[in-house]
């Protein structure tokens, strides 16, 4: 199954890397989103499986709103990646029910690890 | 410009600056005497009349300093302080415990054990009583400043963690995506192992600043994240290949770790190498251990069968990293091949781990 990927990023060469591994790994990212507005734009448009939404974006925007709002408004789960992943900012995470936490630097494989996690909850979810 | 009367400046200026003070005594003529005494040295004077009372308004409006009786109606003047002193919303407080009556050595010591910051026995001189007032404010404002200093200290550590992070979340990013313009497939296996090389470096600190101690790695997790890693990046068939990681639940310092992790992916780099031209079921092991003289004791094997011990070498850089890490850690290394396959063991003394305190 090809899933349909959002990528929430604001480093250009963290989201070409996200897109190398998800093209990678047989599936399609549907966009790479800088800013909340853009996520909000692409996930009306594309209607993405799901996204990986980077916990701190530029302008102090929150990648937990976004995942939040995703996830609420678009029934879209996310992956959350981290340069913090320390008990404060983890706990918060964890409330949104998240398909994966991966903290950076990520490993590639740790990336493939969880969109397998995430097409299997699709599967599961009979979303598709 | 409007002129206003000196005076009134004064005044204004004077109530930005006021201090507040809580004053507990039940004695009404006690309480309004020392009240008097703080006014008239230019504080802001809240009252109570018993402990709960007091307590109450310590936890609402948070005055620096109480001055605390202690003979009480209800909770004692000692229990107050111990229990202002146990809140952590309220233990910046200062108590200047005084009284009249129960001022034996035992009373003062209780009180003293108990938080109060100070024990006076009364009566006390006016002037020595705004003196003393005056110091234990000194005192909660130097502790304030060096509170807030500390905050930020720790806020700006935590940013500059995430920087670091995302830095190198951006070098490892740039060195994969590099990879791909590599036509030649040689070649870009050599590059993936530079990036395999980096990540292993970069990855400790994923690790790092997870807990309460910044300064050391939890080997057992590291080790094993690194070997999952390798394991996943390289094409062997999962169900021919296990890969099993052994070790204690130690903590390195980081300049140790980096050095194990990087022996580590060496090894199993180059183990996986190998098992990946054999047919049979390959069992890599990775283990690390204390011994009983104070000594770390890593070890790598793997069962491949039928490969001329020869061919094991670590050729090049992968061997001149090894033994250069090997001499780094002043530990010595052994390579042992057999008929059940490659063992190499490195054993190397453990630094003295000064752990780290958030206090200090």
């Amino acid at each position: 199954m090809e899933a349909r990927v959002l990528i929430v990023e604001d480093e250009a060469l963290i989201a070409l890397h996200l897109e190398q591994i998800v093209t990678e790994a047989g599936h399609r990212v549907v966009g790479i989103a800088f800013d909340p507005a853009e996520a909000e734009t692409l996930a009306a448009n594309e209607r993405p499986d799901f996204a990986f939404v980077d916990m701190r974006l530029r302008a102090g925007a929150s990648g937990l709103d976004v995942a939040r709002h995703l996830r609420d408004t678009y029934n879209v789960p996310s992956i959350l990646v981290s340069g913090n992943l320390d008990g404060r900012h983890t706990d918060a995470a964890a409330l949104l029910m998240p398909i994966a936490m991966i903290g950076k630097p990520f490993m590639p494989t740790t990336i493939v690890g969880a969109i397998d996690l995430a097409v299997g909850q699709l599967n599961g979810s009979g979303k598709r | 410009m409007s002129e206003r009367p000196l005076e009134a400046v004064a005044v204004k200026k004077m109530q930005a600056l006021q201090t507040r003070i809580l004053n507990v005594d039940d004695n009404e003529a006690a309480l309004y005497a020392t009240s008097r005494v703080l006014k008239k040295a230019g504080f802001d004077v809240l009252e109570a009349t018993t402990g709960e009372e007091a307590l109450e308004i310590v936890r609402r409006e948070h005055p620096p300093l109480v001055v605390l009786d202690v003979n009480l109606p209800g909770i004692s003047g000692i229990e107050v302080c111990r229990r202002i002193k146990q809140d952590p919303d309220t233990s910046s407080t200062m108590v200047l415990q005084k009284s009249a009556t129960s001022t034996a050595v035992q009373d003062r010591v209780e009180s003293l054990v108990a938080g109060a910051d100070t024990f006076l026995i009364e009566p006390v001189e006016n002037l020595e009583l705004e003196a003393v007032v005056r110091a234990l404010l000194r005192l909660h404002d130097t502790e304030s400043t060096l509170r807030a200093t500390l905050a930020e200290r720790n806020l700006l550590l935590r940013e500059i963690n995430h920087r670091i992070k995302n830095s190198l979340q951006l070098v490892t990013s740039i060195l994969n995506l590099q990879s791909l313009e590599f036509a030649d497939p040689q070649a870009r296996q050599r590059f993936q192992h530079a990036v395999s090389r980096v990540m292993a470096i970069a990855s400790v600190h994923e690790r790092l600043y997870q807990d309460e101690d910044p300064l050391t790695v939890a080997m057992d997790d590291y080790l094993s994240g690194l070997c999952v890693g390798l394991t996943n990046a390289s094409i062997l068939d999962p169900r021919r290949t296990t890969i099993s990681v052994a070790v204690e639940p130690l903590r390195l310092p980081t300049e140790m770790a980096v050095p194990v992790a990087l022996i580590v992916n060496e090894l199993v780099t180059n183990a996986l190498k190998y098992a990946q031209a054999s047919d049979d079921h390959n069992v890599i092991k990775v283990s690390l251990e204390r011994l009983r003289s104070g000594e770390l004791k890593l070890t790598t094997s793997d069962n491949g069968k039928g490969i001329a011990p020869d061919a094991k070498e670590q050729s090049g850089l992968g061997r001149r990293l090894i033994n250069t890490f090997v001499r780094q850690l002043a530990g010595h290394i052994e390579a042992r091949s057999s008929a059940d396959g490659y063992e190499v063991v490195i054993v190397f003394p453990e630094q003295a781990v000064t752990a780290w305190r958030p206090e200090s």
